[in-house]
């Protein structure tokens, strides 16, 4: 026989008493069975991270969402930098130069008037696409003028030249005479002829197609201008603007690439340029660091689109709060009023939820905002004076109109839940001792209806947010400066292809709140289902 | 010694309204309890027994007014309880109390055993008077889950904690904490295993004898209900058939539907099995939806038929005028030519005989057209049957 692997208890350790642990009640064993599910940890996790972002961000936060740095106005959350010596800069898209140190700017210095020789760059593209740019007569010389043997008229720039000697380097054009409908016009040089020379420089004539190879230094030329070659030159020209500061001194220098690949550019080349600061020359962006001034970035107004986001995050948590509250009180005592008196009480009661329920949310909120726009509550409490509600900020306006639409699902589920109950025999009973109506729906009918009441809410909560972003994002939200998830959105379309970061923080936070919010949820659902639940 | 009536029911009606739709051309009314009698005396057990759907949970539910009684009088220690209005109820809601069958519905889930028990006391304020009301309701709630077989660690529990024997005593513990005088016990042991039925029905009985109650027990096990009542009536769709003593009742039952239930009860004696006295009633129970006026049971009563056999030279006279009580086959064409319940004319009597029918049933017209009053047969026995006097003494054809 075997020999046992176990030996008996002796009898002076056997346990008398009964065992016993500590007994759950319902809602520990809800929590127990909701602690096993991940999904609905990490949704409670980010709940209750995003809450407390609400909350506490705009607190903590060094800017107001209504604060406007439009000196810093949309700044990306990663700035590209240029290292020129050892100080960075950063160029904004309107060329203005913020000097950073460790992310974070330091001094910021002038926007550069670029628009006009964005407008030169434009035309010259316009011009050198045909392939044959000698015959187009665009700009036709004025019988008047007379051109003497050493100037050039180029048709299609409509300017004369003074053709001359150069050499590399340092020489210059003489413009003598623009046409006036030629695009050059537009440069406003004073007085005629138009001696550019401040502001042309000729650099590498060697890249010129029309001269072939560049023999060696100090060879004089005879420059045979021509409509391509004068574009070619433009594309070599760099336009200096010289930036003064305390000592040092910086130069974005601006250069045109205009005719790299094979004359025909396809599209609208970027401008180069160069930074020079102290000696030192920066022409590429060398590395991207993350901007700690505005962490999320900036919007066209300078102001912070983290704390905006915070601040739009703790709007729409507010309206989703309001909005369910509204729907707890008023859904579950009409449902559980309409279920437990049941009859021609609960006949008509539910045919006015399904009026109200019949009434178009977008309708609705737009004949709210109509009606209580002049609207303005307030109370004075000791002396100050409180608002409470004002019509023009659209917050109370759009939690109004929530909260009276929404609960009429809620009341719907409490009503189908209570009539199932109240003919449970623990009801009965109930009323048979002579509980009052009143203690026999808010004691028995109500807690044992909590669990699809409260799964009901926490995906109601997520449905009110996306409302809530819905109608801000048509207009019909939160007004300026105020701003809720969804105006943020709304503001981030006008430049969303250059400025994409605007538009995906708040849609990203309008995810992150539904995902929290549906997984929460669901493992609420499952934890509070009567079906997997154990005897 | 003279015994006090508790409870009187007289003329108990509920009718439930079954009209569907606003434009319904006839009301549906569904007789759940259709014009029942009966008396309960102070310290008695009175048992209900009937088929399900016969309407003995109903007329509980009407007694303690769970629903409203739509004819009627209850009269409950001389007050009729159908007559005054819900808010002066709670006196009477003290002394009646009610034992559910199922333990597992019949326990708040969300409370903990006090909250339970205590719901009476602290809804009738049992404690007011006292120094310290929260510990005299703990004090009284550990005396009764200890006098109904738990123990105190019990009372912070929830009821899912519970087998379903310890839920049922915990109800029971509930109706006793508000001291009541009458105590009505819907099925209270349908749902639990048979030795625990034993257990609860004792403990029951234990109760009536230490405080005096009066049970009203719904069952429809009748062996139990044998054990535990004094008095017995048994209801067959609304309608109470026949009342008597327990040991009368099974002695000598009268009305033909106790006798068909009684012969139900299985016995362990497989000789007795054997002797087929069984009496298998035929069909269904017919709609409680507005019923017509005739014995409940007529339609499925092995007395209210009789065999006319065409032998007999006045055949034709015995079935003219009479119901049919089966229905009659053309044999050649296939075809019914009387359907049941009809009435014969002479024309079908003559297709009868032409058919050669050798046997046909018909009904007694009395069972078919007149509803039997319960009328007392002999002392504290009584029957609603036209022929109670005939089936007594054997004299029914």
């Amino acid at each position: 026989m075997a020999k046992l692997n176990f030996d008996k208890v002796p009898k002076k350790d056997k346990l008398d008493t009964e065992q016993t642990r500590k007994s759950l009640t319902y809602w520990q064993d809800v929590w127990r069975r909701l602690k096993k599910n991940k999904s609905s940890m990490v949704g409670l996790v980010g709940v209750v991270i995003i809450v407390l972002l609400a909350v506490v961000g705009p607190w903590i936060s060094p800017y107001d969402y209504s604060d406007q740095l439009s000196d810093y106005s949309n700044l990306p959350p990663r700035l590209d930098i240029r290292e020129v010596g050892d100080t960075t800069f950063h160029v904004t898209r309107i060329y203005r130069l913020l000097e950073l140190e460790d992310g974070i700017i330091v001094d910021r210095y002038n926007e550069l008037e670029v628009d006009v020789i964005n407008k030169i760059n434009y035309y010259a593209k316009e011009i050198v696409l045909p392939a044959d740019l000698e015959n187009t007569s665009t700009y036709p010389l004025p019988a008047t003028e007379t051109l003497d043997a050493n100037t050039y008229y180029s048709e299609s720039w409509g300017i004369a030249l003074t053709d001359g000697e150069y050499t590399f380097g340092d020489d210059a054009i003489l413009v003598t005479y623009i046409h006036p409908d030629s695009p050059l016009h537009n440069l406003e040089f004073e007085g005629g002829p138009y001696d550019i020379s401040d502001a042309v420089y000729f650099s590498e004539l060697t890249t010129i197609a029309n001269y072939g190879e560049a023999n060696a230094a100090d060879q004089q030329f005879d420059i045979d201008l021509g409509a391509e070659s004068i574009v070619e030159k433009l594309d070599e020209t760099q336009f200096i603007e010289e930036i003064r500061f305390f000592e040092a001194e910086v130069k974005l220098n601006y250069s045109y690439g205009l005719l790299n690949d094979n004359l025909v550019p396809t599209e609208f080349k970027d401008v180069d340029y160069t930074i020079e600061y102290k000696g030192d020359e920066s022409l590429y962006t060398t590395d991207t660091i993350a901007n700690k001034l505005f962490y999320f970035g900036s919007d066209s107004q300078g102001r912070d689109i983290l704390t905006r986001v915070l601040y739009g995050a703790r709007i729409s948590l507010i309206v989703a709060l309001i909005a369910t509250l509204v729907n707890f009180i008023i859904g579950v005592t009409y449902g559980a009023v309409a279920g437990y008196l049941g009859g021609n009480w609960d006949n008509v009661m539910m045919r006015i939820v399904d009026i109200i329920n019949s009434i178009p949310l977008v309708l609705w909120v737009i004949l709210l905002m109509v009606v209580l726009r002049e609207v303005v509550i307030d109370v004075t409490i000791a002396g100050k004076n409180y608002v409470i509600f004002r019509g023009t900020s659209g917050l109370g306006t759009i939690a109004i109109a929530l909260g009276t639409v929404y609960w009429v699902a809620m009341a719907r589920l409490v009503r189908g839940q209570v009539l199932g109950l109240k003919e449970q025999e623990f009801v009965l009973v109930a009323r048979t001792i002579g509980v009052s109506n009143y203690k026999i729906i808010s004691r028995h009918l109500i807690p044992n209806a909590l669990g699809p009441i409260i799964v009901s809410m926490a995906m109601m909560i997520p449905a009110a947010v996306f409302t809530e972003a819905f109608l801000s994002f048509i207009g019909l939200g939160v007004s300026a400066p105020q701003a809720s998830l969804g105006t943020l959105a709304n503001a981030a379309l006008s430049g969303f292809q250059s400025y994409p970061f605007k538009l995906f923080f708040p849609a990203a936070m309008i995810a992150l709140m539904m995902l929290a919010f549906n997984f929460l949820g669901d493992g609420l659902r499952d934890a509070l289902d009567p079906r997997l639940r154990k005897g | 010694m003279e015994k006090k009536p508790l409870l009187e029911v007289r003329n108990l009606k509920k009718f439930f309204d079954k009209t569907k739709g606003l434009f319904a051309r006839e009301k549906k009314y569904l007789h759940a309890v259709d014009d029942i009698s009966f008396t309960i005396y102070e310290g008695e057990t009175f048992g209900l027994v009937g088929e399900s759907g016969c309407g003995k949970s109903t007329t509980g539910r009407t007694i303690v007014k769970l629903y409203e009684p739509t004819d009627g009088q209850i009269i409950f220690d001389g007050v009729d309880l159908a007559s005054i209005p819900e808010k002066d109820m709670l006196p009477y809601r003290r002394k009646i109390q009610m034992i559910f069958q199922d333990p597992y519905a019949s326990l708040n889930a969300r409370m903990t055993v006090t909250d339970i028990i205590a719901e009476g006391i602290v809804t009738h304020k049992l404690f007011k008077d006292h120094d310290d009301p929260e510990k005299a309701i703990q004090e009284r709630i550990y005396e009764l889950l200890e006098s109904v077989g738990l123990k105190k660690e019990h009372a912070s529990r929830y009821p899912h904690e519970f087998s379903g024997g310890q839920r049922q005593r915990i109800g029971i513990a509930r109706a006793l904490a508000v001291n009541p005088k009458l105590i009505i016990c819907d099925e209270p042991i349908s749902a639990l295993d048979v030795s625990i039925q034993a257990q609860v029905v004792n403990m029951l009985e234990d109760f009536q004898d230490d405080f005096g109650l009066t049970y009203l027990f719904i069952a429809h096990d009748l062996s139990m209900v044998k054990y535990i009542s004094d008095r017995i009536g048994v209801m067959y769709l609304g309608k109470l058939m026949e009342v008597a003593t327990s040991d009368v009742l099974y002695d000598r039952p009268l009305h033909p539907y106790t006798k068909a239930l009684l012969s139900s009860i299985p016995l362990p004696d497989p000789e007795h099995e054997d002797k087929g006295k069984r009496i298998v009633l035929q069909g269904d129970v017919p709609s409680p939806i507005n019923p017509k006026d005739r014995c409940r049971f007529a339609t499925r009563c092995n007395y209210s038929k009789i065999l006319v056999k065409n032998d007999d030279d006045d055949f034709r006279d015995k079935i003219v005028g009479k119901f049919a009580r089966e229905t009659v086959i053309d044999h050649d064409q296939h075809r019914a030519v009387v359907e049941e319940n009809k009435y014969i004319t002479e024309e079908i009597a003559d297709g009868i005989i032409e058919f050669g029918v050798k046997e046909l049933y018909i009904n007694r017209a009395k069972c078919f057209s007149k509803e039997p009053e319960l009328k007392e047969y002999e002392k504290e026995h009584f029957v609603a049957c036209h022929f109670t006097e005939e089936i007594d003494k054997g004299t029914l054809e």
